[in-house]
């Protein structure tokens, strides 16, 4: 392969792939007004690459990871929960014994 | 884990986005996974100082940039600022020096220091402390000074309405390794109007200079911080109950091949350093007859418990080696831009020194070498291709460093599958006896 294919490949593709993500954010955003959203996808459009960079660094930030909510570790985190009150002393000891029995597997 | 709802509010000046941008990235390429569990919302607008436990150095004011719902004003020992690019870096993110008598040379009153934090905190601001004023290297909660509680409540007497209180605690999966994971739990704000409303008088508002008062809300955050922080006898005690813990959980996964998170690790650790000793004997007793079993046997429990049928270690392979070849040529690329950096990064690392000193030293170096490097591809790009060559490899050279990282994660999770698979083989006739020993681990924490 030639030069210019292998920069393709390894150049091209990924800023391919960056480019359409930058279209897909822009279009998800909640934060962004329509306005803006329009803007920004007529930049991508119009000058590719200079509006990716743009985009990438005016971009705010991604969430960081939030703990709790996932029903597959309801038992666990009712737990840890149950341990927390119990901790701070919102539940007395026997209390807390009941409670972790009804939700514990012993399994 | 939920990506999608975090407290990560938009920045509102540019600067402020400007810095919560090289925060994020940094933060994400030191940390494989950031963590964080907010029981109680802290009132939007109100004057804010989040108090943290100091385990890791500069680390810690790089996870908590990255975490806190508004940009804090750091409050740091001023003699950070005779370091000249450390000074640049503070004046920049917005700084507040604090004299400490112990080092020399430094200034010789706080005044300045408080008057900066009240007008913070007048003007509905965010400051960050580390209130036991020392990097530790024990997992635990040294003194908490009075520095805090005499913010609070000077700024509330100068005006400023509604101050509170978040204590929060770090904790590192492995604080000196690259690549590890961060939990970050808070505890409930503190309300300073209600800590101080019993020390209210009829001739005026409560000063810093009341020390009953700074002492009950230095107690009160004392108390809160313990909860939320690591704090335990000596390490041989963390780790005992981490593993406790990381054992009773996952026996109540629904599926015990998932991980189980730090911070529903590290949250129920927390609460059984605080039984008595007598339980905490027993847990981990039972935690050290189970881990003779588990290295007998050379499985952990996680593989043993998380074991893989051949049909979905087959899948597992495939997938893997699929994504590595797909990454392959775009890990190259990363890998011959970044080993110089990675190196000096890695012999960094290497040095005798402890591990919160550690945590400090690499992400500054790895800051440093990693920008000086890509500066130099950029410079090269536009010098032989021009400008938008230059655009193009500035959003390139982040993609090809993810590849390098992605393809290296992929071996690992290959060989964390075999191990799981090859548990599956491995542990048969020794079930009975460990898993006798398993469920007394269980029963030790749940009943404790």
């Amino acid at each position: 392969m030639s030069g210019e294919v292998w920069l393709l490949l390894l150049a091209g593709l990924p800023l391919l792939g960056l480019q359409l993500w930058a279209i897909a954010d822009a279009v998800r955003r909640r934060d962004l007004a329509l306005a803006h959203q329009i803007g920004w996808l007529l930049a991508l459009a119009v000058i590719p690459i200079i509006a990716l960079g743009i985009y990438i660094v005016v971009r705010p930030p991604r969430a960081v990871q939030v703990s709790g909510g996932h029903a597959d570790m309801a038992r666990a985190e009712a737990i840890v929960l149950l341990a927390e009150r119990r901790q701070r002393g919102e539940i007395p000891a026997d209390e807390y014994g009941v409670e972790v029995a009804a939700i514990a597997s012993y399994d | 884990m939920s990506d999608a709802d975090g407290p990560t509010t938009l920045p509102t000046s540019r600067k402020d986005r400007a810095i919560a941008k090289i925060v994020s990235f940094l933060a994400r390429a030191v940390f494989r996974e950031i963590e964080i569990y907010i029981p109680e919302p802290v009132p939007p607008g109100a004057p804010l100082i989040t108090v943290s436990n100091h385990f890791g150095g500069f680390s810690d004011a790089l996870v908590l940039l990255a975490v806190l719902p508004r940009r804090p004003g750091i409050v740091a020992r001023d003699v950070i600022w005779k370091i000249l690019p450390a000074a640049w870096l503070m004046n920049w993110i917005g700084g507040i020096p604090v004299h400490k008598p112990a080092d020399k040379g430094s200034a010789t009153s706080n005044d300045e220091m408080f008057a900066s934090c009240y007008e913070a905190l007048e003007e509905n601001g965010h400051i960050l402390i580390f209130p036991e004023g020392v990097t530790r290297n024990e997992p635990s909660i040294a003194e908490v000074k009075t520095g805090t509680a005499r913010i609070a409540i000077g700024a509330r007497a100068h005006g400023a309405d509604d101050v509170q209180i978040l204590p929060v605690g770090i904790h590192y999966e492995n604080k000196a390794a690259l690549r590890s994971r961060v939990f970050v739990n808070a505890a409930r704000p503190l309300d300073v109007d209600n800590a101080v409303a019993d020390h209210e008088t009829e001739s005026g508002i409560v000063t810093a200079n009341d020390r009953e008062a700074v002492r009950e809300l230095t107690d009160a955050i004392d108390v809160r911080l313990r909860r939320a922080a690591p704090d335990f006898d000596n390490w041989g005690e963390a780790r005992s109950l981490a593993a406790a813990a990381d054992i009773a959980l996952r026996s109540q996964l629904d599926d015990p091949s998932a991980a189980v998170p730090l911070g529903l690790r590290d949250r129920l650790a927390n609460t059984l350093a605080d039984r008595p000793a007598d339980d905490r004997e027993r847990i981990s007793a039972a935690v050290s007859e189970y881990r003779d079993d588990l290295e007998g046997i050379g499985f952990t429990d996680a593989e043993l418990h998380g074991q893989l049928s051949t049909g979905r270690f087959l899948r597992s392979l495939v997938q893997q080696v699929v994504i590595a070849v797909i990454l392959f040529p775009f890990a190259i690329i990363g890998a011959a831009i970044n080993w110089i950096p990675f190196l000096l990064v890695k012999a960094v690392g290497l040095r005798r020194v402890a591990p919160s000193v550690n945590a400090t030293i690499k992400p500054i170096v790895a800051f440093v070498v990693y920008g000086i490097t890509w500066g130099l591809v950029i410079w090269w790009a536009i010098s032989k291709f021009g400008w938008q060559a230059g655009i193009a490899a500035f959003v390139l050279l982040p993609v090809y460093l993810a590849a390098v990282v992605s393809f290296i994660d992929r071996f690992v999770l290959l060989w964390r599958a075999f191990r799981r698979w090859r548990a599956r083989t491995g542990s048969d006739g020794l079930e009975g006896h460990i898993a006798a020993h398993r469920t007394a681990v269980v029963e030790a924490v749940l009943a404790s």
